[in-house]
């Protein structure tokens, strides 16, 4: 339902964004809450709660604009000198207050934030992509919310161009061309990316296929489906190497092909996991460990 | 023969309350009465006889040894002690109640046997319990209660019976039933001490008493000896008339308007 | 008195049959479908083998050789061993729980009431923190930092709760305070945690997913060790159910059965925790269940609680592998959502009877 809405909401977007733009009156947007928010003036001085968001800022080339950051902002290395707002233990509102923002930005998990936030008159634009177009989506609101729609554009269009590029790269994939991928951010409880997120899509438009079928989201499968469906690939891409158990010395995954043949990697988690601009990277990645063939 | 001995024992709890000097012996076939005012300490002498205390100076023996350093089983198959106001949050029946007192007989991994089965059932027979067995013991009135507490008690088949005011929640013809029971235990060989409320009722029943006044004895003897208007006003410091009971011609207290 | 013996022996029978049966469910049914034919294939294929190359007998020696490597790995390695560590900590859990319902004569008691949860709780987190976790130690690491914090945690009740006589009210008292002190840590520890903290939070929620034999092994001892002292007692607990003091009366040395029994049950909660990290209910509801069915005699109540606790937990998680399968719920869930309710219906079916 919250899917049908997002789309909804980047259709109309698209329909009126520009017109609206081009006026010099307010600033109108609709975020994925489809909450609206209305600015005045393009954002000077902006925070971000999300280090996706961060990432999506300096590639807009407004990185000099964000003016806090939330611990886990750690890219690209500009970012480390941003002023801090807030870890684990969510947003500092005093310090949010204190730099004087005219846009926050905020994820799902922020939500008290944002509620305490607009309660002090600052606005904040709630992300929550679930998918590569809700993630074009969110680059285009936020080139919008600095009033840089062009770079928003740009950016967008040259993720499309790279990932055109592995396609091309990939040829034509029968589906049996495509290797069996298993994504793990978690053992033991074996944490997957399930078929309806953005890690499945990556995963296929790498030219693989996620064996995450029939599980929904973030969630936790079942060792013995792991060991049934029996992946060419496994990636791991959350905790650090250090953190995980070797497959190798795992009870049964002896009978996985990726184990047998050692096709374990692990991609960074800050990579693959962040709904922003560096998805492409990821895609890019993943496709030349599946594929090396085609990337020579 | 001496079965319980106390000898120059104090106790005392905090500050509030203590027992002193007590010097008292218990010998095999005796069947004393423990009788004061609330709060002199009756309470407590038992708690000390049974071991559940220790004394702050003197000693406690059980056959003329330290009643601390013998083993609590061992103990257990001697002496039992039927105490007031045990409650439970747990749906024990009457039968599982008194065949706890089986315990101290009973070895780790043993099984109940016939001795045991036998034992429980002659407990509830003499407590007039054998219809209550699959009743819950929680849902007893406080006068049943202290009949299964007796049985379960019996059951440890004792030398020596200890007895908290066994009386207390029984109506007349209950009180008279266990004070016959007492009095046919002791016959039987069983050596009875009871703190009692109901002085009376202790020099009709009991052969020797023990009055104790603000934690010291006072004096002991048999009942001739210790219910006179003298000890009876000095324990109780209330004015009493003492007259022959008209069938035993054992001495009565009459209170006095 | 006799008749009343029997009955209970087929009671006893019955369960340990049912106990049986389950574990076979458990181990056939699961996310992948494997045919009953090759479950059977795979359990009796080492026998038959074995006995047809000793009458060398060709067709003997092929039976089961074509269920395929995967099944047979489900089903040996990650099912059985997983079941048999989900049947053990349920038996650990339902004896400790009913333990301390008995010591501390209050039938609402648990298993982690004295705070050997939150223990091994701070232990394992802080394993992780330090990253404990494959290199060090091995798989072991967090499960034995788990069962040192756990254990850890009833020495500080313990020795808290000294003074006063160590009544059951200082040792509640006690567990309460160092209960809640634990958990402050444990928040602290999460504070200044980065990534591990959704370790810590995953092992919180407990599950058996990932149990092999290592962990069976691993638990069987304190298991084995800690059942054994609880039986032992099991009519001492009887008398401390009337009180210490009477108790005393029936000759109970008090103080040494219940360190005793306390011990034992730390030993089989901590091991418990230690390998499937924290689930409720189940130390709660079973032994109270067998208690309302079965009345509150240890020496009956004990055997009961520990083969239901097996079971309760081994179908708790069966259903928490079928349900949403291919996803695997938490099994705290499942023996919440099944025990709570269940609890209630037999509170009421009493109160009515």
């Amino acid at each position: 339902m919250k899917k049908i809405l997002c789309l909804l909401v980047v259709f109309t977007l698209s329909l009126t964004g520009c017109s609206l733009l081009r006026t010099s009156g307010p600033i109108v947007l609709v975020d994925d809450f489809d909450r609206e928010i209305s600015l005045e003036e393009p954002a000077q001085r902006v925070i971000s709660l999300v280090p996706a968001a961060t990432e999506m800022l300096f590639a807009l080339g407004a990185g000099d604009r964000v003016v806090g950051a939330s611990e886990y902002c750690n890219y690209p290395e500009a970012a480390l000198e941003i002023p801090r707002v807030g870890g684990f233990d969510g947003p500092n509102l005093e310090a949010i207050v204190a730099l004087e923002p005219d846009l926050v930005l905020a994820a799902s998990l922020h939500k008290d934030a944002v509620e305490g936030l607009e309660g002090l008159g600052i606005p904040v634009l709630a992300l929550d992509p679930m998918t590569l177009e809700e993630i074009y989506a969110n680059i285009e609101l936020l080139a919008r919310a600095i009033g840089e729609d062009k770079a928003g554009k740009d950016l967008v269009a040259d993720m499309k161009g790279r990932l055109e590029a592995v396609g091309q790269a990939l040829g034509q994939l029968q589906e049996d061309e495509r290797p069996l991928v298993f994504y793990e951010s978690w053992y033991p409880g074996i944490w997957t990316a399930g078929e309806d997120t953005f890690i499945s899509e990556i995963i296929t438009l790498a030219g693989g296929k996620n064996i995450a079928w029939g599980v929904s989201r973030w969630t936790e499968m079942q060792e013995e489906d792991v060991l049934a469906r029996n992946p060419d690939v496994i990636i791991h891409g959350y905790l650090d190497f250090s953190l995980v158990e070797p497959f190798d010395q795992r009870t049964g995954w002896d009978v996985v092909t990726a184990v047998k043949e050692d096709r374990i990697f692990f991609v960074d988690p800050d990579i693959l996991n962040r709904t922003g601009p560096r998805v492409v990277d990821a895609v890019e990645e993943i496709a030349r460990l599946i594929h090396p063939d085609k990337f020579e | 023969m001496v079965l319980l001995s106390l000898e120059a024992v104090d106790f005392s709890y905090g500050n509030s309350f203590r027992l002193e000097d007590i010097n008292l012996g218990v010998e095999r076939g005796d069947f004393i009465g423990i009788i004061g005012p609330n709060g002199s300490g009756k309470s407590t002498l038992i708690k000390l006889m049974a071991g559940y205390l220790s004394p702050d100076k003197g000693t406690v023996c059980l056959e003329g040894q330290l009643l601390a350093k013998l083993e609590r089983k061992a103990v257990a198959r001697k002496v039992a002690v039927v105490s007031q106001g045990v409650q439970t949050g747990f749906a024990f029946t009457v039968e599982e109640m008194v065949r706890l007192g089986r315990l101290p007989h009973l070895g780790r991994w043993s099984n109940e046997g016939p001795g045991d089965a036998a034992a429980v059932g002659r407990a509830l027979a003499q407590t007039r319990l054998e219809g209550y067995r699959s009743r819950l013991f929680s849902r007893l009135s406080g006068g049943e209660a202290q009949r299964v507490l007796m049985a379960q008690a019996l059951a440890q088949e004792p030398d020596i019976l200890l007895l908290d005011e066994p009386t207390t929640y029984m109506d007349m013809a209950f009180q008279k039933e266990m004070f016959s029971l007492m009095a046919r235990l002791n016959h039987e060989g069983i050596t009875v001490v009871a703190v009692l409320h109901d002085v009376n009722m202790a020099s009709l029943y009991c052969k020797e008493l023990v009055a104790i006044r603000q934690g010291r004895i006072l004096v002991k003897g048999n009942p001739g000896e210790v219910i006179t208007r003298e000890n009876i006003e000095a324990i109780f410091g209330t004015a009493v008339a003492i007259s022959p009971h008209p069938v035993t011609g054992r001495p009565q207290v009459t209170m006095l308007p | 008195m006799q008749r009343k013996v029997k009955s209970r022996a087929w009671a006893y029978l019955g369960l340990a049959l049912l106990l049986v049966l389950v574990l076979f469910v458990c181990v056939a049914i699961g996310s992948v479908r494997i045919p009953l034919s090759a479950l059977v294939k795979t359990v009796f294929s080492p026998l038959v083998n074995a006995l047809g190359e000793l009458f060398s007998l060709p067709a003997w020696q092929d039976f089961g050789q074509d269920v395929p490597d995967t099944w047979r790995t489900i089903l040996l390695r990650l099912r059985l061993p997983r079941v048999a560590v989900a049947m053990l900590a349920g038996v650990a859990l339902s004896l400790a729980g009913a333990t301390m319902q008995g010591l501390l004569k209050n039938p609402l008691a648990d298993p982690y009431i004295l705070g050997v949860s939150s223990g091994a709780a701070v232990g394992a987190a802080a394993a992780m923190l330090m990253g404990l976790s494959w290199n060090l130690l091995g798989a072991f690491a967090i499960p034995a930092a788990a069962f040192a914090g756990g254990i850890g945690s009833l020495v500080m009740v313990y020795s808290l709760s000294r003074g006063g006589g160590r009544s059951v009210l200082n040792m509640l008292l006690a567990g309460v305070a160092v209960s809640t002190f634990l958990g402050a840590v444990l928040s602290l520890l999460i504070f200044f945690s980065g990534q591990q903290l959704q370790q810590v939070v995953f092992w919180m929620m407990g599950g058996f997913s990932g149990c092999n034999w290592f962990h069976f092994l691993s638990i069987l001892p304190f298991l084995a060790g800690g059942s054994l002292v609880i039986f032992w007692h099991s009519r001492e607990l009887d008398a401390l159910a009337l009180g210490d003091e009477q108790a005393y009366y029936m000759g109970v040395d008090v103080e040494r059965v219940r360190h005793r029994l306390l011990w034992a049950s730390a030993l089989l909660t901590a091991s418990a925790v230690s390998v499937c990290g924290l689930i409720g209910f189940v130390g709660l509801v079973v032994p109270h269940a067998m208690r309302l069915i079965g009345g509150p005699v240890h020496r009956n109540l004990l055997p009961a609680a520990a083969l239901a606790g097996g079971i309760f937990m081994a179908v708790a998680d069966l259903l928490s592998r079928v349900v949403l399968a291919p996803t695997e719920l938490p099994v705290g869930v499942i023996t919440a959502l099944v025990g709570g309710p269940f609890f209630l219906y037999l509170l009421k079916k009493r109160r009515v009877s």
